[in-house]
């Protein structure tokens, strides 16, 4: 009886804003172009990380808050 | 509709993150925010609100144990969500209206939990394959 072969799996590659990310501080908003390729901005808040992006020429921010290193979401997996 | 998994920063593993609009009216966010199935409702800091415009003032409180490990609180308040394609510029699907708590002492820029969020899209978690899927539960929030 011959064996069936399992189906190859589709392995994707997670999306990775890491390096774009890399520089933010902990605590900040970051604003990151509508494509998600550089930042835009960055500030202690979310209005004035908008707003340098709108001065960089950035109308379409697209906004994320830097978590604390030391801060997992329930346990941190390092 | 297939999400890839986001490695949104060097010291945290790949997870389940969507782009996301928030509308009060004429004032939106386009935002990151994690998919947490532990999360009872979506959850904001509270700034987010106030750049909406949004005034908590008479808004109902929600006490809850959050990401700080400590008993928090948070207020509840209606508000317009979209959740965006991969390019985040296109609408994955129809606008919802859903209950937000937005809170002083919120570290993460938002979490999309079990009411409001999951009560609205079955959602399908590829952790090996970093990904994951979601579809409203409601087939006419679908573009035809």
């Amino acid at each position: 009886m011959s064996k069936k072969k399992p189906a190859a799996r589709e392995l994707m590659a997670p999306r990775d804003l890491s390096a774009v990310l890399k520089d933010a501080p902990p605590g900040a908003w970051v604003a990151l172009s509508h494509d998600k390729t550089h930042v835009v901005g960055t500030a202690k808040s979310i209005e004035a990380a908008s707003l340098q992006a709108q001065f960089n020429g950035e109308s379409d921010p697209v906004l994320i808050k830097i978590p604390l290193e030391d801060e997992g979401i329930a346990a941190s997996m390092k | 509709m297939k999400f890839l998994y986001t490695k949104a920063f060097v010291f945290t593993p790949p997870r389940p993150y969507l782009d996301i609009v928030l509308r009060n009216g004429f004032h939106t966010a386009k935002l990151i925010a994690l998919v947490d199935s532990g999360a009872d409702y979506p959850i904001f800091p509270s700034e987010v609100a106030r750049s909406l415009g949004l005034s908590l003032k008479k808004a109902p409180t929600w006490p809850f144990s959050g990401t700080s490990g400590k008993p928090q609180e948070a207020k509840l308040a209606d508000l317009s969500l979209s959740v965006l394609c991969e390019n985040s510029s296109d609408h994955a699907f129809q606008e919802v209206t859903v209950k937000c708590a937005f809170c002083d002492d919120f570290s993460l820029s938002g979490v999309l939990g079990q009411s409001g969020f999951f009560s609205i899209f079955k959602t399908t978690f590829h952790q090996p394959d970093n990904c994951f899927e979601i579809d409203p539960w409601d087939s006419l929030l679908r573009w035809e």
